[in-house]
């Protein structure tokens, strides 16, 4: 296997010098320190990384579309490698690709084997083997074999709680909203798996379920605010309405996996 | 094929109970890949990248560690890994092939191999400049006058060089790019055994025959007239998904008809390679017949009957987009004319009929 591909099964990351959600949150970026010796030859090197999901909310399967040259072929062809073990260059797949893909795998053995779905949860599932081998592959169903009647598809989605719309206010600054509550939103601070999906026709704060089925992670600042990221310019505080549904997903600081090699 | 966990760094009742049933349902999920015929059943229904039986093991084998930490995170419990010092690191450093000096053998910079890491390349290459086959085709007016267009014909050669190369293994490669090219070309030679090596045989009669076996096909045979049993040559007849399967057998062959004798025996499968977002037929003939007539394929119409613009066919639910359509679609809408129902369009459907000794 090509040590860049072990590199991304082993959670490895390189965002250098992303300005990355966990990098910040965890207070420290992602570096490469190297030391040389006397003769300007390279005589350590240390590398620290952090490591999450790519989607902390949702639950959809990875397929081919990280962004690399060879995501077209796969897809058009509707193929992919017989076995990641290759020591040559002749077709690449892409670390992102690789990491993905290892993150759907993870995310279904945990919804197979835990209660609540996998969320928040360290209960093993009572169900039998065999039954937990389902729900792992419904988790990786194509989207025409999919048993929406059966975990994770049932419940993964649901709305645990709908925020009220009087009074809610929104403003946007630096490529983060924070959104302001006439009345305390009720959700516990000490988890940071929480989400929301945001419709109110207002497209410099809507995040909507068709692109975001299970919602965008959001952080809760006070028992009135929260906060999530969203691109685009500044935009004033302004009174919204509409749909503010909460979910729960995967976690942010609190699944940041440190890395550290040397 | 079995597995070689890593350590688990982590230590505490919940993590490592989580730890003992996750190595079991991994041998459970293991133990539902075949090592040379193919997913079936469950497996056959997944996403393309999680069909493959050694992919799957490298995946659950390397994800073991994260969904262990998360669990120790949510115990609550501190250690390795979760109160993060430098040298209390959970990764796994015991291969030596990732030591720093086989990083820097790889030939690449530093600035390269984190560029590399963030464009999704790899090591000190940058993204190919080739034909983008999914752009419009400067030659897609060509009707059925002869060939593909030299864009369809680079694409093709290009992915049955790739596809049928020693990554992806595809063992249908030559003949899924060939019946992609005759079905372009308008030509309509049947695929027979004849075209087929003894192992591609070998393989797709496997396939249909342990779908069949473990009822995962659907019999039609009542519903096939006794005269057309008869000249196929069928006692039963079965509707097979080839849908999911490893080696791609899917893209020749999608969902097709399997015949067999009286104790299920695997006799001839039949298909015609056409699309529902291109060309059809549009004889009543039996799938592996030959073409006498052709269509526009139903996504490309209105329920009216009237010939669809490509925007519409892309807006049908049905079509699912995807480049690979995108391809067949272009062609379809590619040259005006008055066949295949006033809409026009080329390709040609291929009739497939593949019998066994």
């Amino acid at each position: 296997m090509l040590n860049s591909y072990k590199f991304a099964l082993k959670h490895l990351n390189f965002n250098l010098h992303k300005d990355v959600n966990f990098q910040t949150e965890t207070g420290r970026n992602s570096s490469i320190e190297v030391t040389s010796d006397s003769n300007g030859n390279v005589s350590g090197l240390d590398i620290y990384d952090v490591y999450n999901f790519d989607d902390r909310m949702d639950i959809t399967p990875h397929l081919y579309d990280a962004g690399g040259p060879e995501d077209k072929y796969l897809n058009f062809w509707q193929t992919g490698p017989s076995s990641l073990d290759i020591n040559g260059t002749y077709t690449f797949i892409g670390h992102k690709n690789i990491q993905r893909h290892k993150e759907s795998i993870i995310k279904a053995m945990m919804v197979a084997l835990l209660t609540n779905n996998g969320k928040r949860s360290t209960t093993l599932s009572s169900e039998s083997l065999t039954t937990k081998k389902e729900i792992f592959f419904n988790c990786l169903s194509h989207s025409g074999y999919k048993n929406l009647n059966a975990a994770p598809w049932n419940t993964w989605r649901d709305t645990h709680t709908t925020l009220t719309n009087s009074g809610i206010t929104a403003t946007k600054t630096n490529g983060v909203v924070t959104v302001n509550t006439n009345t305390p939103h009720g959700l516990d601070a000490q988890y940071d798996d929480w989400g929301i999906v945001i419709e109110t026709g207002n497209s410099n704060f809507d995040m909507p379920a068709t692109t975001y089925p299970n919602g965008v992670p959001i952080k809760i600042v006070t028992s009135n605010s929260f906060t999530y990221r969203k691109s685009g310019s500044d935009t004033p505080a302004t009174s919204i309405s509409g749909t503010f549904d909460v979910k729960v997903g995967w976690g942010g600081s609190s699944n940041n996996l440190h890395l550290y090699f040397t | 094929m079995s597995f070689t966990w890593p350590d688990i760094p982590y230590q505490g009742s919940e993590v490592t109970a989580f730890a003992a049933a996750y190595k079991e349902l991994a041998e459970e999920i293991l133990g539902d890949y075949y090592d040379d015929l193919g997913p079936f059943g469950d497996i056959g229904k997944l996403e393309m990248p999680y069909v493959e039986k050694s992919v799957v093991k490298n995946l659950l084998e390397e994800g073991i560690l994260y969904a262990s930490f998360i669990i120790q995170q949510r115990s609550g419990i501190t250690g390795p890994g979760t109160d993060f010092v430098l040298g209390n690191s959970p990764i796994d450093i015991s291969d030596p092939d990732l030591r720093p000096e086989v990083i820097r053998l790889l030939g690449c910079k530093w600035g390269e191999f984190e560029s590399s890491f963030e464009n999704n390349i790899n090591c000190g290459s940058i993204p190919p400049e080739e034909p983008d086959w999914t752009k419009p085709d400067p030659d897609k007016k060509k009707c059925c006058d002869g060939g593909t267009t030299p864009l369809e014909h680079a694409a093709i050669a290009g992915w049955m060089a790739w596809s049928g190369g020693p990554l992806i293994g595809n063992p249908f490669a030559n003949i899924i790019g060939d019946a992609t090219s005759q079905y372009l070309s308008c030509d309509s030679t049947p695929i027979t055994g004849d075209n087929l090596s003894e192992s591609q045989k070998n393989r797709l009669k496997e396939i249909a025959q342990k779908k069949i076996n473990d009822g995962d096909a659907t019999e039609v045979t009542s519903t096939v007239s006794s005269s057309t049993r008869s000249r196929i040559g069928a006692s039963r007849i079965y509707q097979v998904s080839f849908y999911g399967n490893t080696y791609s057998a899917h893209l020749l062959l999608g969902t097709a008809t399997v015949t067999t004798d009286a104790n299920n025996n695997v006799l001839c499968i039949r298909d015609d390679y056409d699309f529902e977002y291109g060309v059809e037929r549009g004889d009543n003939g039996y799938p592996g017949d030959a073409i006498t007539e052709t269509k526009s394929g139903d996504y490309t119409r209105n329920p009216d009957g009237s010939c669809r613009t490509k925007e519409e066919v892309q807006a049908d639910p049905r079509y699912d987009g995807g480049p690979k359509r995108e391809f067949i679609l272009g062609a379809q809408q590619g040259c005006a004319g008055s066949h295949n129902n006033g809409c026009g369009g080329r390709g040609a459907p291929v009739p497939i009929n593949i019998c066994f000794s």
